[in-house]
């Protein structure tokens, strides 16, 4: 049921009154066909004749990127973008998410895996800031972040599928060579490969992403609690190192105990891609190139740096249409940068004792996620089970699994 | 021809448009009124809407007779196509000029037919998407009555809207 009607005014009789009777379908008039339904007249515009409610509804159907300059559009449209804000802003959401709309209550989220629903999926991991009332603030600037963090989790998935579909084709030369022998053929298999592989990974992603902001989140609620400790004087030492290991994974216990992780197999999708991830970052790294030899470095990507920086990382590996040199550099640069703040924001010498050996210290991937995500699969009795399975092109399945994993048909990736 | 019950409907200028009843009650505001009704040979008056619009909307109709009916926002397969392009048919019947375009947006609102309100508000979402301020203005024939520094004032404090 529409919850608005019209209060315009009756158009009036444009036409002259004829009572005369006609069957619909004789005689249908032929509308002004025009490509672009532009119409100007000077001094008028027929957007006034819209009531407000279903400017509403046209505003809630632009894409995120029109409603700055549909604010600066004139005084009018600047008002009812302001005014009616979080009203648009739920009803761009509820039309991205078929209807529906983040739930309040985390145990009635929905943390779907269809990659048709990702918005869904992206909003309930990422709901907006709560009011003093308990509901939810729904913004252009909410959305924005929702937008970004989509686009993000986008290119990351891509650049996974690229790097899959790259090795798949480079191990499996002999066998894609006897089975597509056309180079065109090849071509598109790897085209469409990247697409299929892309597409399903965009969910486990934003499950990577919610987990990679989480545990970033929770340190530096963690250090401000125990700074507070500290100034209160119940903090005698700064805290070694191996201690500190042990309240990390406690942190990320907390948040593998939380939705979406509650549900196993979201558990072991987003282990399976933390998996694919590290895997690809062992094998683009050259070692030595962009830090210390081991793949400490990663753990120090996944921490310090966080999710926008893998995806530079892979961006400048893959040259992505760019100076592959130039983004590289830059991306050193950025990292640098990331590890003097973690270093001056997070390292505080008066919560945490320096290594002996003065070099800061990065946590091993299996400090970031792996050890204790096997831990809690091993708890669940989630061990062995089955990878995740991805049709790369006409039923070649490549699997994303790991170590745990059950035999399955097809390649692992 | 079918032997479907035929319903009459009066145009605010006075034209009857004779319609199988299915295709009168894609419009809810009618469908109810019909139940309220009853069996009624009187013609339905149509206060809001004059002949050419309600040509329009009849067309439209016509063509989405069969359709499943509207539901209200849930979880449904209907929902899952909103955010999609709008379909073929109902782009070229939307293929009108600007004026025509906004009066079947308001006459689907006033009939309270859904699926037509929400291909009218795509359609005028469309002609939106990808433009600059200066190319809204012109496509609506809108005014600017900002001054410049306004604009810059409202560009500042939206900064964080122009990181794509």
């Amino acid at each position: 049921m529409l919850p608005f009607f019209s209060s315009r005014k009756a158009t009036g009789n444009r036409h002259r009154s004829k009572d005369r009777g006609r069957k619909f379908g004789y005689g249908l008039r032929n509308s002004k066909a025009t490509p672009e339904t532009t119409n100007h007249i000077p001094g008028s515009s027929s957007w006034e004749s819209l009531p407000v409610e279903i400017q509403l509804v046209i505003f809630a159907q632009c894409s995120i990127h029109d409603l700055l300059p549909l604010k600066l559009v004139c005084r009018d449209f600047h008002r009812t973008l302001t005014t009616h804000e979080l009203s648009i802003a739920r009803q761009y959401l509820r039309l991205r998410r078929h209807g529906t709309l983040p739930s309040t209550l985390i145990s009635e989220r929905t943390y779907t895996r269809n990659p048709e629903d990702d918005v869904v999926l992206l909003s309930d991991l990422f709901p907006p800031a709560k009011s003093a009332k308990g509901g939810y603030l729904y913004t252009f600037r909410y959305l924005h972040s929702l937008r970004r963090r989509q686009h993000a989790c986008a290119r990351l998935s891509h650049y996974l599928a690229n790097r899959v579909m790259d090795r798949f084709v480079t191990v499996e030369q002999p066998l894609i060579k006897a089975n597509f022998p056309s180079k065109a053929e090849r071509n598109l298999l790897f085209e469409r490969g990247i697409a299929n592989v892309e597409f399903n990974l965009v969910p486990l992603t934003y499950c990577v992403l919610f987990f990679l902001e989480s545990y970033a989140s929770a340190r530096k609620e963690h250090m401000n609690f125990l700074l507070r400790e500290y100034e209160a004087g119940r903090l005698p030492v700064p805290i070694p190192l191996d201690v500190r290991t042990v309240m990390y994974a406690e942190l990320q216990a907390k948040i593998l105990h939380s939705p979406p992780f509650t549900d196993t197999s979201t558990l072991i999708a987003t282990h399976h891609c933390m998996q694919l991830l590290v895997s690809y970052l062992r094998y683009t790294l050259v070692p030595g190139e962009f830090g210390p030899p081991d793949d400490r470095w990663i753990g120090g990507l996944l921490t310090i740096s966080g999710f926008g920086r893998i995806v530079e990382f892979f961006s400048a590996e893959i040259g992505d249409g760019r100076n592959s040199r130039a983004q590289r550099r830059d991306f050193m640069v950025n990292f640098e940068r990331d590890v003097d703040q973690h270093a001056r924001e997070e390292m505080n010498p008066l919560i945490y004792s320096t290594p002996s050996d003065g070099r800061p210290h990065y946590s091993s991937p299996n400090e970031v996620w792996f050890d204790i995500a096997e831990k809690e699969l091993r708890s669940r009795e989630a061990v062995p089970h089955d990878p995740e399975c991805f049709s790369a092109w006409n039923g070649i399945p490549v699997l994303i699994g790991c170590n745990h994993c059950r035999a399955t048909r097809g390649w692992q990736a | 021809m079918s032997g479907e019950e035929m319903i009459t409907l009066k145009s605010s200028d006075d034209v009857s448009f004779t319609v199988e009843r299915s295709v009168a009650e894609r419009s809810i505001l009618i469908k109810h009124l019909l139940e309220d009704l009853g069996t009624s040979t009187e013609p339905i008056p149509i206060p809001n809407v004059n002949e050419p619009v309600l040509n329009k909307v009849i067309e439209w109709s016509i063509h989405h007779k069969n359709d499943p009916p509207s539901t209200d926002d849930n979880d449904s397969e209907n929902n899952r196509r909103r955010t999609t392009d709008i379909d073929e048919w109902d782009q070229k019947f939307m293929q009108v000029d600007q004026e025509m375009l906004f009066e079947i947006i308001l006459a689907a609102n006033y009939l309270d037919i859904k699926p037509l309100l929400d291909v009218g508000c795509k359609t005028v979402a469309n002609m939106i998407k990808g433009k600059s301020p200066e190319e809204i203005r012109k496509t609506f024939n809108i005014q600017n009555d900002f001054t410049p520094e306004e604009e810059d004032q409202i560009r500042r404090e939206n900064e964080w809207a122009e990181d794509r």
